[in-house]
């Protein structure tokens, strides 16, 4: 009988902290429906006297937001496809085929992660103007089309592909490529799926790299549309709001369908943005 | 017939292996090798003049970039040790046989998938001096509205780090950060063997003394890996406080109110970006990539030796 009242305490901590965390996100929903003068009254009204959805229509009106979302769509894409593509190639020539010095190219790959990223920035900016990507989708894909992290991940998956299957397929005369994309690929579906949500997400939040490559809204990406947005809208926060609930809705709907497999490939990857 | 079959794989390896090892040597390896060499000259749009080590003698009499050095200090401190210990309380609350705690834990967990800029607006406008929720709540209980994100004035004395602006960041910075170290610390807890707490508790151990001498040791790989990725994470912080500092705004660049808020990574992106002293900036970047790895290979020492295993 003695647990019920510190289980109610559980509770409370737990809901607690809930409340805490989802407070700006409440405030931005609620912000964002708001009419101009009921946004700019104090104290602030808790919700919306009125729900203006009309705001929507307004942000996205007053600034180029359907070519934002498209910018970070195919850089998104363009980012997972190459990452995946590089990613595995690379892991089964590490994996599965007898390449002389492997182990020393997988140990100095592993090395480069000591690289702080914050150092490339400026000379990769300098690469981007030699080598006339500045302000092209290749600049915003390409620097980040291969990781470490993606090629050792798969790497392991790989490594857990069993032996026999390998060895039946040689006997069948299949080629290391075909042997990839009919067996390799397939059977390691939940790392690729980690792969492509964590590239993903992480290149659509992504804001310095694109703020320094791109200087036209034509390849700007939604992160850093919406920083100019807020100096053009200056004092409508309902559209602020509105503007800042549209960048976030695309990946909190992705997360929210994939986060079983998104949360246990944090859990077991513990990778930090 | 079997030696060219070898050679023929191997070249094969060699073409898999290309495309991955050319984009990290292009983007990843070469750049940090470059950045030494940009360092070394006069670089504004163009390159200039070979300086030698000038700039980072400029560095080290340049009382901005010391103080983004300390302010990037507090930061890490002010930060760090706050998200891993609510972390790992909301991990143990997770951890508890509660119903609900799958809907929690995503709840705790969404702030990091959303995008730091979007974050950071919605907190710059909760902050907001004058309309703002915080100051709302403030009024509501009593207490005289602060100027937030706005206010260059220290929190413990008026000249002595952290302002009020950059305890402001750090403040969101720790709400960004909690359900990361939370979900990593439960996968944690996740792997610590059942029955070793139940031995202990069958010899009558108390729920505190189970959490020192056998959860929280037991922890501590976890503890050493989270300690390390969210120094470094926190070490070269860029997206919150750029954006909450008023960068790409029209009073000025990056770091405001009056540089209060101007860690490492703003000071550089201050000096490139905004000033377009390139060379300068490089040296800036590079010592704050020593700084980073100095103090991951001091972490590595100091924990190697109270990491402790179970099994």
């Amino acid at each position: 009988m003695r647990a019920r009242p510190s289980r109610l305490l559980l509770y409370a901590a737990m809901l607690a902290a809930g409340l805490l965390v989802a407070f700006p996100f409440f405030w931005m929903a609620s912000t964002s429906l708001k009419s101009e003068a009921e946004a700019t009254s104090f104290p602030p009204s808790i919700s919306p006297q009125v729900w203006l959805f009309s705001n929507y229509l307004q942000a996205w009106d007053a600034a180029p937001f359907g070519r934002y979302f498209l910018n970070s769509a195919i850089m998104a894409v363009g980012q997972v496809l190459l990452g995946l593509a590089t990613a595995s190639l690379a892991a089964y020539a590490l994996a599965r085929m007898r390449v002389p010095g492997r182990g020393l190219i997988f140990g100095a790959l592993l090395a480069t992660l000591i690289i702080p990223p914050e150092v490339t920035l400026i000379p990769n900016y300098i690469s981007m103007q030699r080598l006339g990507w500045y302000n092209t989708y290749l600049a915003l894909i390409v620097p980040f089309g291969a990781s470490v992290f993606n090629v050792f991940l798969l790497r392991q998956a790989f490594l857990q592909l069993p032996q026999e299957l390998y060895e039946a397929a040689v006997l069948e005369g299949c080629t290391h490529l075909r042997f990839l994309w009919q067996f390799a690929l397939p059977l390691s579906r939940s790392a690729l799926a980690i792969i492509a949500l964590l590239t993903g997400i992480r290149a659509w939040n992504d804001f310095q790299w694109p703020l320094i490559v791109t200087d036209t809204p034509d390849l700007r990406p939604i992160q850093v549309g919406l920083t100019i947005f807020r100096s053009d809208v200056s004092t409508n926060f309902q559209l602020l709001m509105a503007g800042s609930m549209m960048a976030v809705l695309p990946v909190v709907v992705l997360f929210l369908l994939t986060q079983r497999q998104f949360i246990q490939g944090i859990a077991r990857s513990g990778i930090r943005g | 017939m079997r030696k060219a079959g070898r050679r023929r794989e191997a070249a094969q390896g060699y073409l898999f292996l290309a495309p991955a090892l050319l984009i990290i040597g292009a983007f990843h390896v070469w750049p940090a090798v470059y950045v030494l060499y940009m360092s070394l000259f006069r670089w504004d749009i163009l390159q200039g003049a070979f300086l030698g080590l000038r700039n980072y003698e400029r560095l080290l009499q340049d009382a901005d970039f010391l103080r983004s050095l300390l302010l990037t200090a507090v930061y890490v401190a002010g930060t760090v040790p706050l998200e891993m210990a609510a972390g790992l309380a909301l991990a143990l609350l997770l951890h508890q046989r509660l119903r609900f705690r799958g809907l929690f834990r995503l709840l705790y967990f969404l702030p990091y998938v959303t995008s730091q800029v979007a974050v950071a607006m919605v907190w710059g406008w909760v902050f907001n001096p004058t309309y703002g929720a915080a100051n709302g709540l403030l009024e509501s209980v009593g207490l005289p509205p602060q100027r937030w994100l706005l206010d260059p004035g220290g929190i413990f004395a008026p000249d002595t780090p952290p302002s009020l602006a950059l305890a402001t960041i750090m403040l969101v910075t720790v709400w960004y950060y909690l359900g990361f170290h939370a979900v990593v610390f439960l996968s944690g807890l996740g792997a610590i063997p059942e029955e070793l707490l139940d031995a202990a508790r069958i010899d009558g151990a108390s729920g505190l003394q189970l959490f020192r001498h056998i959860t929280f040791p037991l922890l501590s790989p976890t503890t050493y890996f989270l300690l390390l990725v969210a120094s470094i994470g926190a070490m070269t912080s860029f997206n919150l406080v750029y954006v909450m500092g008023g960068g790409g705004q029209a009073f000025g660049c990056a770091g405001n109110p009056l540089g209060t808020t101007q860690v490492g990574a703003l000071f550089v992106f201050d000096r490139f970006w905004c000033q377009t002293q390139l060379g300068y900036a490089s040296a800036a970047a590079f010592v704050l990539g020593l700084v980073v790895l100095a103090v991951s290979a001091a972490n590595g020492r100091f924990f190697s030796r109270r990491v402790v295993y179970a099994g």
